[in-house]
């Protein structure tokens, strides 16, 4: 270990050398040349490094016909992965809405359920230079004021799983409403299923990790894990995850599931609103015009909007996923992670966006 | 263009000269250095919109950049049998040139990671996603890199025989009065993280 030292030592010596190592002039110039060629065949050739070479461009230009036709080319083979991709992208989400007949139960009557947050794993460590903190939360659903039958279904289904369920249904069938109710059921389940298991995978890792560099004693860090229900009102329950590593530059990242109470579907903000509703582009102006003014405010904010020096960097619009819950007035709060909208020190972002201005566009 | 290229193309501009030192850290020449940088931009532009997670965007393009660079090697054999020359003609580059040369024993990878680690202070973390293993698998690769670095360096020596004076001795001669603590900016990192600081 000790020669070890000594080896780390003379290498971290002569970084400086390293560092020094001249670049060429011309290495910044292969470079754009480099990217350009990748852009111009995949045909979207409108490069704006700043100090655009102006000779070059109208070489490329002159090229004319010829290159566009094989760029067309591209660009379709390039639409059709994005085609593959989205198909991909719907098989995953297939599981989570759960069956379609869903939606329509949005427009039946309510039935009582609690949804709860419960420590499923608690972990908490502490040695010189390691600290654990952590509480894995798990979502619990319980049925309250569906009367004593539900409570036996309940209390009979959980050993007999799935089929018990299913014969239950048929026993009672023709209603239709009740068999509605059950699908529901299982919907919810599922959700709450596939959060969990979401959360297992998120949050063992990063036990494990911590674990094992704790064990063999290497290195200092800390691990904090917390769980906090920020809405449960009469349609919706979300469920707030934050975890937060340290280790030399630490990273804190969250995680919000939002649950409809009343399709038992997990949901992304887009769910929230009508279909043809332009959400997106409203919201985002008004987090947009937030930023100008806390900018403005307040000379230490940094936000990475009208970015001029890198126009590329800057914030546009929200993630289809993109994080969110309901405060208790019934705004949207708006989460961005870690360098989502601003330089690491500004660490995660939160933006209230009024009812007043969304409301006529909710479903 | 798209999300994803733009934020490439930002990652390759802001730390080409990080790749440019790493692909000459290969091959010792400019010239080649540079064409691997180029063919790796271009890949990594090419590629853009098959990245996954755009988090993982600095190390997807490192892992680019690194297999650019070993494929160079791997096709250029015949022109780098004798590493050892393009390093003499650069060699007032590096005080330690044993360093150098033990570098240069390792394998491509191994010396991807010692650079990543100790020259780019990297973190463990980042490397294995570089190299797409686990965290476990790094450490011990980046623990059995040292030793085999520690072994050539003492063949090395031994070599040059008693009277030499190590490469790294004179770094810390120039860099005033021997002191370690000058040398290295007053901190130490270790492989595995932990800092420390020099007592003077």
């Amino acid at each position: 270990m000790n020669n070890d030292k000594k080896v780390e030592e003379r290498i971290l010596a002569a970084k400086e050398d390293y560092k020094k190592i001249p670049v060429p002039e011309e290495m910044k110039e292969k470079l754009e040349a480099g990217i350009e060629r990748a852009e111009a065949e995949i045909g979207r050739a409108e490069v704006e490094i700043k100090k655009a070479k102006t000779e070059k461009w109208e070489d490329k230009e002159g090229m004319g016909m010829k290159k566009k036709e094989k760029t067309d080319k591209k660009k379709r083979l390039y639409r059709m992965a994005a085609a593959v991709a989205a198909a991909a992208a719907l098989l995953v989400i297939l599981p989570n809405t759960g069956a379609d007949v869903a939606y329509a139960m949005g427009n039946l009557p309510v039935v009582g359920r609690l949804f709860q947050a419960v420590t499923f794993r608690d972990y908490q460590y502490e040695s010189e230079r390691f600290e654990a903190n952590v509480e894995v939360p798990r979502i619990v659903v319980e049925d309250v004021g569906k009367g004593e039958m539900g409570k036996e279904e309940a209390g009979t289904g959980e050993k007999e799983a799935g089929t018990g369920e299913k014969e239950m249904g048929k026993e009672e069938g023709g209603e239709a409403e009740k068999g509605e109710t059950e699908n529901r059921d299982e919907n919810v389940q599922q959700t709450v299923d596939e959060i969990n298991f979401d959360i297992e995978q998120a949050t063992s890792q990063l036990i494990e990790e911590f674990q094992e560099s704790a064990e063999l004693g290497e290195s200092y860090g800390s691990l904090e894990i917390h769980h906090e229900t920020v809405t449960d009102n009469e349609n919706y329950f979300t469920l707030k995850l934050s975890m937060y590593r340290g280790a030399g530059s630490g990273f804190e990242s969250y995680k919000f599931y939002t649950v409809d109470k009343r399709t038992g579907k997990r949901i992304q903000i887009g769910d929230l609103f009508q279909e043809d509703s332009n959400y997106n582009e409203l919201l985002s102006e008004n987090i947009k015009e937030q930023m100008r003014t806390q900018m403005a405010e307040d000379e230490g904010k940094v936000y990475w909007v009208d970015y001029e020096e890198v126009p590329e960097w800057s914030w546009e619009r929200l993630k289809e996923d993109q994080n969110f819950y309901f405060d208790t007035e019934g705004n949207i709060v708006i989460v961005f992670d870690e360098y989502e909208v601003a330089p690491g020190y500004m660490g995660a972002r939160e933006f209230t966006v009024q009812r007043a201005l969304f409301e006529g566009i909710l479903k | 263009m798209s999300k994803k290229g733009e934020l490439i193309r930002n990652i390759l501009l802001e730390n080409y000269e990080s790749y440019y030192r790493l692909a000459f850290s290969y091959v010792h020449q400019e010239a080649d250095a540079m064409d691997i940088v180029q063919e790796g931009a271009y890949k990594a532009m090419l590629k853009a919109d098959t990245l996954k997670n755009e988090k993982f965007a600095g190390t997807w393009v490192y892992r680019i950049i690194i297999n650019e660079a070993k494929e160079y090697l791997r096709k250029n054999k015949r022109d780098y049998v004798e590493l050892d020359e393009n390093l003499a003609s650069v060699q007032e580059y590096y005080r330690d040139m044993d360093l150098e040369k033990a570098l240069d024993k390792l394998q491509e990878s191994e010396k991807a990671l010692i650079i990543l680690r100790y020259y780019e202070d990297k973190q463990l973390g980042e490397i294995a996603e570089i190299f797409q293993e686990n965290l476990n698998t790094i450490k011990s690769r980046l623990y059995r890199t040292l030793k085999k670095l520690r072994e050539e360096l003492s063949a090395l020596e031994n070599k040059e025989g008693p009277d030499s004076v190590p490469g790294y001795l004179r770094i810390q001669e120039e860099a005033g009065g021997g002191s370690k603590g000058k040398a290295l900016g007053g901190r130490l990192r270790y492989w595995d993280g932990r800092e420390e600081c020099e007592n003077e």
